[in-house]
């Protein structure tokens, strides 16, 4: 092959939507080379990641309630990874606190759903993918619009979007150009009797084309990702520069999209997501526990990718790459009498990549006074999610139909 | 065999099997090799038989089609005496699964909840403690694949997604066959009753830790999921509002439920666990109720004050479950989502309507749940509707198994078999292997994203070529299961065409499967099956009538 994957409706929208830029005209990227496209990885932490044991107070005004708060989960001062502003990162994030150190990582503080109050995991997680927040009924999610609305997009492109896990995620929905991709290394159709194998390949398409059924169009969609990935994929791969993915199902997936970036098929978009982070009991603080160690393998998973992909060459792979993380909601301020924490509000976003103006914390933080808090018990949203992303498709992907992607 | 231009088997569906679809109306001429193909997008509707047995079962089988033509006179009379048949599923025979299971001897199924909490939970050796779990996820393949209770089956699978408990972890492995089993006894029951046990049960008490909930500050994962999961739905959250605030329905009930109504549910429950080594219950496992841990206050939950106070054990929560499983709420979305399963991803309103008027109106009755099952199988929405879904995964490996006598040995630690399991988990539909609470996906947008996609395609060419060890013979030998004097390619195709799909295909998909099995040559020569690259051709051409569209909708 390759294959012709499909034309683009090119986004033509000149208005710049009132919601980008306004707030983070700081959060700069430098000029990327035009024949250099950038990538947007999306990192969805499924559960509600505790955002508040994340980065916490640690030396300002808000410390006092964390700790009251807290009294058994609190990460101590003297464990926490010094950010600025009297706010600490959690231990085992240190290859986050390195990449922020070094300018790579931005925090931003009390992100989510601004416009709508929601404590279901999976009403939030539909408002955020599909970019409607308070609605449900659109057909697409946000990254799909944002495909395919996205300037410059040549139609020929091989494999713009990929969606790293076992489903395809609600934020990719009704994109008929994403792969989505569970363990790269057997997507492939290459099982059954080994001398019929192509036979069955080109009957199997065959059958496809016979039809114009949902069935058949999606199917025929998948054999063709299916291609595009086994023609791609072979002989295994080795990550550059020492970097050490953790050996996990994150671990893959951050490999998975640093081999897809190299092979220059021309991708722009990736989500990953990744879960467990509902923690109601047991959830630990400082040094142990599950939530522990969940940051201990998002934080060593985004640096082995970075590290992977700023090798030589100037701009190189990590200069196009830009990593945004989120949850669906924060947790509550207050822990549970079960060790753990229930739904929250407001929650941190990250955002990672050689051109972010990182090492900084961005956003308003609300304060952790209970007349600061949301309904008296959650971090407050100061910042609605859709800012932080639409600064990204505007200022990275030069992607102005805003209102497109995020309409309402 | 003789040289013959047209196959043997003759495509005329008769008469039953061509019935006239919504749109296109009258026959079908796809059927007979279509100049005037359907709308684009629009599969033609089958027969009625393939409806059932697709949407209501795990797949034909050879010889189902035969039954159900002897069932009655006209497809409507069949399917009336199929329903009757398949309810009261405690009178039907089931030697084959019978004989299967015993053959497997699974030790953990019958036990009662205490003894796999004692023989099981309490092992000192993890693969013992597992073992319960294993034999579920083995059992529930065999179940689909032999079992001819097919509709209970259907309806338990969908109240293991309802009620989802993720079943791979300490205290969920050893118990899941009674927590299946409660599935099983309810399917067709009284929702309330059905609430009451699931609430009690170790298993859920575990997955959202309600067992470790107490007052004054008690764990909301259970309490949220039992309003927005298993009652009311997400349909009927009005987000963090002010309870007093909410409108009346008209009726006394108020429109939905919000944030307080969780939290005042989780103090109704505080107190609900399982009894282990500390409790005075004893290490059973059983349900335990911990008055010391249970907020005695006032509650307002739904509009309704709770005023039970102390020495009312369970009081508070029964009153819960009753507030909720008689909300019109529950109804309604419990009617979407057994319409969702059984019609379309997106079932007719009118349908749902009557759906959830059968259930309200059956609130107190315990065949509350048959008779709403009873109602949207017998509603023309149901008999005019085809190729809204996909089959799932786990549906297409059972209903592979069931078309092919697919011959593996099902005990828990049968060569090949953990193979095929792992298999099962990378299309994304392994067996009880859902972690969050809202269960597998009931739509064909997920299941038909490429991931899933690919990796059952996989599963399925798998199949086709594993070899049993002892007898040296492959599994899904279909040379041994294609009766004596059917081997040209044309014949072949038509043959496994007809045991896979059993209805009628269109022409150039026929056409497509006899050039495979052809591969260049004539197509009406026969050819020796006992010849083992003629045989990996047979078995590949059963693969690729497994992954083709017409065996991927339901």
């Amino acid at each position: 092959m390759p294959v012709n994957r499909r034309d683009f409706v090119c986004g033509c929208s000149a208005a710049i939507a009132a919601l980008a830029g306004a707030r983070f005209n700081s959060l700069v990227f430098g000029q990327p080379n035009p024949g250099d496209h950038p990538i947007l990885v999306n990192v969805f932490l499924r559960g509600g990641m505790d955002g508040l044991n994340f980065m916490m107070p640690t030396t300002n005004g808000d410390r006092g309630f964390y700790e009251a708060a807290r009294s058994s989960l609190q990460v101590p001062v003297g464990e926490a990874l010094a950010l600025p502003g009297g706010f600490g990162l959690h231990p085992s994030a240190d290859g986050l606190h390195g990449l922020f150190q070094d300018g790579r990582l931005a925090l931003v503080h009390a992100c989510g759903l601004q416009t709508v109050q929601t404590r279901s995991h999976f009403d939030a997680m539909e408002y955020i993918e599909l970019g409607t927040p308070g609605a449900q009924s659109i057909s697409t999610g946000w990254l799909t619009r944002h495909l395919n609305t996205t300037p410059g997009l040549p139609p020929q492109v091989v494999l713009p979007s990929v969606a790293i896990g076992s489903l395809e995620p609600t934020s990719l929905q009704g994109s008929s150009i994403t792969a989505n991709i569970g363990d790269i290394d057997d997507f492939n159709l290459d099982q059954g009797p080994w001398d019929w194998r192509s036979a069955h390949r080109t009957s199997l398409r065959r059958l496809l084309g016979n039809g114009s059924t949902q069935t058949h169009v999606r199917a025929l969609d998948a054999l063709d990702s299916a291609d595009i990935i086994e023609l791609s994929v072979s002989g295994g791969y080795t990550p550059a520069n020492g970097a050490q993915y953790p050996n996990n199902s994150l671990g893959d997936a951050m490999k998975s999209v640093a081999q897809l970036v190299k092979l220059d098929l021309g991708l722009r978009v990736a989500t990953i997501d990744f879960g467990g982070w509902d923690t109601h009991n047991g959830q630990g603080n400082g040094s142990g526990g599950q939530f522990s160690s969940l940051v201990g393998s998002l934080s060593d998973a985004m640096t082995a990718l970075y590290t992977d992909l700023d090798g030589p060459g100037n701009p190189n792979d990590a200069s196009r790459l830009t990593i945004v993380v989120q949850s669906e909601f924060g947790r509550r301020l207050f822990e549970n009498d079960d060790d753990g924490t229930d739904h929250g509000y407001g929650n941190l976003m990250m955002v990672l990549g050689k051109e972010v103006n990182g090492g900084q914390l961005y956003g308003t933080w609300p304060g952790l006074a209970s007349h600061q808090l949301f309904e008296g018990d959650d971090l407050m949203v100061t910042t609605d999610y859709r800012r932080v992303m639409s600064e990204i498709l505007v200022r990275r992907f030069g992607n102005s139909a805003i209102d497109t992607v995020f309409p309402g | 065999m003789s040289v013959t231009a047209t196959p043997k088997r003759a495509i005329d569906p008769g008469p039953d099997n061509v019935r006239p679809g919504p749109r296109p109306s009258g026959p079908v001429p796809f059927l007979h090799g279509g100049t005037n193909p359907p709308p684009r997008g629009t599969p033609p509707l089958p027969d009625l038989y393939t409806i059932v047995v697709n949407r209501l079962g795990y797949g034909p089988r050879p010889g189902l089609r035969a039954e159900w033509q002897a069932l009655g006179p006209n497809d409507d009379a069949r399917l009336q005496a199929w329903l009757n048949q398949q309810l009261a599923h405690g009178s039907i025979a089931d030697p084959e699964y019978d004989a299967v299971v015993s053959a497997a001897g699974y030790e953990t199924l019958t036990k009662t909840r205490q003894q796999l909490w004692q023989q099981y939970r309490r092992h000192a050796d993890w693969q013992v403690r597992r073992l319960p779990i294993w034999e579920c996820e083995v059992e529930a393949i065999v179940r689909a694949a032999y079992s001819r209770k097919q509709l209970l089956h259907v309806m338990t699978e969908f109240w293991l997604d309802h009620f989802s408990v993720y079943g791979w972890e300490s205290n969920t492995e050893s118990m899941f066959p009674d927590w299946v089993r409660l599935m099983r006894t309810h399917c067709f029951g009284n929702f309330r009753d059905f609430l009451g046990e699931v609430a009690r049960h170790t298993a859920m008490l575990y997955y959202l830790d309600q067992y470790t909930s107490s007052a004054p500050f008690p764990n909301e994962n259970y309490a949220r999921e039992l309003f927005e999961l298993h009652t009311m739905g997400s349909e009927n959250y009005l987000g963090v509002l002010d309870p007093l605030s909410v409108p009346d329905d008209g009726f006394g009930n108020p429109i939905g439920y919000v944030d307080n109504d969780v939290y005042e549910g989780a103090r109704c429950l505080a107190g609900f666990t399982f009894s282990d080594s500390i409790d005075e219950g004893g290490d059973t496992g059983l349900f335990y109720y911990r008055d010391d841990w249970h907020d005695i206050g006032t509650k307002l939950v739904l509009g309704d004050i709770l005023n039970n106070g102390a020495n009312a054990p369970e009081a508070d929560a029964n009153d819960l479950f009753d507030l909720l499983a008689n909300h019109p709420g529950t109804g309604r979305h419990l009617a979407r989502k057994l319409c969702t399963r059984l019609v379309s991803d997106d079932p007719p309103q009118s349908l749902v309507d009557a759906a959830a008027a059968e259930w309200n109106a059956h609130i107190a009755s315990n065949d509350q749940i048959e008779r709403v099952v009873r109602l949207i199988v017998l509603s023309n929405e149901f008999k005019t509707t085809w190729g809204e879904k996909v089959k799932r995964p786990y549906q297409l490996l059972a209903g592979a198994v069931r078309a092919t006598s697919y011959q593996q040995d099902w005990a828990v630690d049968a060569e090949d078999l953990s193979s095929l399991l792992s298999r099962l988990d990378q299309t994304s539909h392994g067996m009880f292997n859902w972690r969050a609470p809202n269960g597998y996906p009931d739509a064909r947008i997920k299941w038909e994203s490429t991931s899933p996609r690919i990796m059952t395609w996989r599963l399925m060419l798998w199949l086709t070529d594993t070899t049993d060890d002892v007898s040296g013979l492959k599994r899904l030998n279909a040379a041994a299961q294609t009766p004596p004097g059917i081997d040209t390619p044309t014949e072949l195709a038509d043959y496994w065409l007809d045991r896979i799909l059993d209805r009628p295909v269109p022409a150039e998909d026929r056409q497509e499967v006899i050039d495979f099995m052809a591969a260049g040559f004539n197509p009406d020569l026969s050819l020796d099956l006992s010849d083992e690259d003629n045989h990996d051709r047979l078995r590949m051409m059963v693969g690729l009538i497994l992954n083709m569209p017409e065996n991927l909708m339901r």
